[in-house]
């Protein structure tokens, strides 16, 4: 997509959606829900549904941006998902986002799971600035509550079990041992279908069973 | 003066009756529509809603742009059930204003009704604004106050 690379996009309005029936009820239910994810790592929430996606992106992910996004906020997109023009379109239609071609200049990253092999590339933070992390929304192809990974930490009361499929093994070992590195970080969030989980940086992860 | 001016940028076809349908008068422009008993089948894209925007100026028209202070505008967008996408942007807070001009914008840009509403819609409202426009500036005019300076003499 040399229009992507060269920071040039426009807008296909034939390929515009429509966003939320409801934005101010709807954004804000997705808001409460967020906070909830963020705050109870582990926790799996299912959102309300917009009655149409745009191409690459799952319920759970397109409602995050719809409700998150805006023209102050940057985006990068993996490569699979950066070929979509409805994507591209229907982002900077309704959040009038700016993409980004560098993800470590990215705020939020949408990436699928099976193209997201490292965390490198993307921005941790300083020790000064934390919040100025990349948040990564990874779209999976499976979540539940099976006991895959053991969670632990701010907002969860002992343990909590979690699975996420279709993560690599490297990516998991990289998510753990970026632990070390807090306050910086990276906070992540899960989607599949419309369902929704998080795993702010704060939550250390033990692995209990390896994904078959 | 400004009207002047912001309709030497609207080039187009369909910036012009966009012009004409943000600047016309609410219930005028209802009135019109409908009396047209036009029902098209639509979807939105954005719902009608109501924001801020910046207006920026340039210092002197053409120097470095400066932030002027900010209004309120309506938006809308939606599709009508042939695909033809329809947009408004209109100033104040009127969500129907914004909701038949984005209607009015997706009809004009099909063959089928084009005409007609140039002539039954378009045509009038931009007549109703350009007669608005001469009866306030006459109005204005009349209440000019030049200033000058007499001779008083002292040199001589």
């Amino acid at each position: 997509m040399t229009a992507l690379t060269k920071g040039l996009h426009t807008v296909d309005a034939g390929l515009l959606i429509g966003g939320f029936d409801d934005p101010v009820q709807q954004s804000q239910q997705l808001f409460r829900q967020l906070l909830t994810v963020t705050s109870e790592p582990g926790r799996i929430e299912t959102v309300t549904a917009t009655s149409q996606q745009p191409d690459g992106l799952n319920v759970a992910s397109w409602a995050l941006a719809l409700s998150l996004f805006d023209a102050d906020c940057t985006v990068w997109l993996s490569p699979s998902l950066a070929a979509q023009p409805s994507l591209i379109s229907n982002l900077m239609f309704h959040c009038q986002t700016r993409l980004v071609e560098h993800a470590d200049e990215a705020d939020f990253a949408f990436c699928n799971a099976a193209e997201l092999n490292s965390l490198q590339g993307f921005s941790f933070g300083s020790a000064e600035y934390p919040a100025t992390s990349t948040s990564l929304i990874v779209q999976v192809p499976g979540l539940s509550g099976e006991p895959c990974w053991t969670l632990s930490g701010p907002g969860i009361e002992t343990t909590r079990s979690v699975r996420v499929c279709g993560l690599s093994e490297p990516l998991q070992a990289e998510l753990i041992d970026s632990r070390h590195r807090f306050p910086s970080g990276i906070d992540c969030f899960f989607s599949c279908a419309d369902q929704l989980m998080a795993l702010p940086r704060s939550t250390q992860i033990t692995i209990t069973e390896k994904e078959a | 003066m400004m009207s002047a001016s912001t309709e030497q940028v609207a080039n187009t076809p369909r910036q012009q009756w966009m012009a004409v349908l943000a600047r016309a008068d609410a219930s005028q422009l209802e009135a019109r529509w409908q009396a047209l008993a036009l029902q098209p089948e639509y979807q939105f894209i954005r719902q009608p809603e109501i924001g801020l925007t910046m207006i920026r100026g340039r210092v002197g028209g053409s120097g470095s742009p400066f932030n002027m202070g900010e209004m309120t505008l309506t938006r809308c967008a939606l599709r009508l059930a042939g695909g033809t996408l329809g947009v408004a942007y209109i100033a104040g807070r009127d969500k129907q204003h914004a909701l038949t001009a984005a209607l009015a914008d997706a009809l004009l840009q099909e063959a089928t009704q084009h005409d007609r509403l140039q002539a039954e819609l378009i045509a009038p409202l931009a007549a109703e604004h350009q007669k608005n426009c001469v009866e306030r500036e006459a109005k204005t005019r009349a209440t000019q106050v030049q200033f000058f300076t007499m001779v008083r003499g002292e040199d001589e």
